[in-house]
């Protein structure tokens, strides 16, 4: 896949369009965004003295399912085949 | 309760997004550096993609007016007075690390492994071993590859490969002005290893620069 920034300008609208018709590339592109955030918000970051960083649910079974789908569209690429969808 | 979202010299937070939960954002500045917060009477944070975005929305948003330091998502404090009082403790801290990122975004890049499964098995130990000697070396290659990507930046973060990660991930603070040639630089890296899958995103608030000592 190719190299993309998740926004091309600058602007308060970052967010990632809702769930639509898009091509799978654009769907993969949306969710190794999601990993990146995931990786970021959740293990990088300012922690503060005295924060009562509450427990975020569900993370180990969002990062499995992102990247099994991750893993699956490489090793779909290479043997050529058309995403699965 | 109050929900934090970053830490920042920009004294410019109103116009922005809003918070998590639809939450408005506010400052309260302490001897010129800000926390930006939202007050909630209750919050149930959850990875949800929504939630995560609009954390990330506020961060991106302070990005265009000053220096930020983005903190972890989840972060809630009971009042602003208990931020005021960690903005005063902790203020050289802050100030350090906000000097290091200033005028920086951080951008991702991820390169996919080939996982290679050996087709038999001699022996548990020997099959661990391969895999263990094939991993390093797709390591190591995945490594080469980003090598031209590290002068571009100011500071280099590689995130350690985990079990069942199938990516290596790294992280780069870059001047807002070499965004354009770092990515360039990638699709570059990208055309000259097809055999590889490079993704990069970003901006993103520098994230994994920002961890100055402790806590």
């Amino acid at each position: 896949m190719s190299p993309h920034p998740r926004r091309t300008s600058p602007g308060p609208e970052s967010r990632p369009p809702p769930r639509d018709s898009r091509p799978p590339s654009a769907r993969l592109q949306k969710d190794i965004a999601l990993i990146d955030l995931l990786d970021r918000l959740l293990d990088g970051g300012v922690v503060l003295a005295g924060d009562i960083t509450l427990a975020v649910a569900d993370v180990d079974l969002v990062y499995v399912g992102l990247r099994a789908l991750v893993s699956s569209v490489a090793a779909a690429e290479r043997q050529g085949v058309p995403l699965p969808r | 309760m109050i929900y934090v979202y970053a830490i920042t010299d920009a004294m410019e937070v109103h116009d922005g997004p809003s918070g998590l939960d639809g939450g408005d954002v506010q400052a309260i500045e302490h001897e010129g550096i800000a926390g930006v917060f939202s007050t909630h009477d209750e919050l149930e944070v959850s990875s949800d993609p929504e939630l995560l975005w609009a954390h990330e929305r506020v961060v991106d948003h302070l990005m265009d007016h000053g220096a930020v330091l983005p903190l972890r998502f989840g972060s809630v404090l009971r009042d602003p007075e208990a931020l005021r009082v960690i903005l005063d403790e902790d203020g050289a801290r802050f100030r350090l690390l906000l000097s290091r990122v200033r005028g920086c975004v951080e951008l991702a890049v991820r390169v996919g492994l080939t996982s290679s499964e050996p087709g038999t098995l001699a022996g548990g130990r020997d099959y661990m071993r391969e895999r263990l000697a094939a991993r390093q070396r797709e390591e190591d290659a995945a490594d080469r590859v980003l090598a031209p990507l590290r002068p571009l930046a100011r500071a280099t973060a590689h995130r350690p490969v985990q079990a069942g990660n199938t990516t290596v991930s790294e992280s780069y603070l870059v001047p807002r002005g070499a965004v354009e040639p770092f990515a360039a630089e990638v699709r570059a890296l990208q055309a000259q290893n097809p055999g590889l899958s490079i993704s990069c995103t970003g901006p993103w608030g520098p994230y994994s620069f920002v961890d100055g000592g402790g806590r």
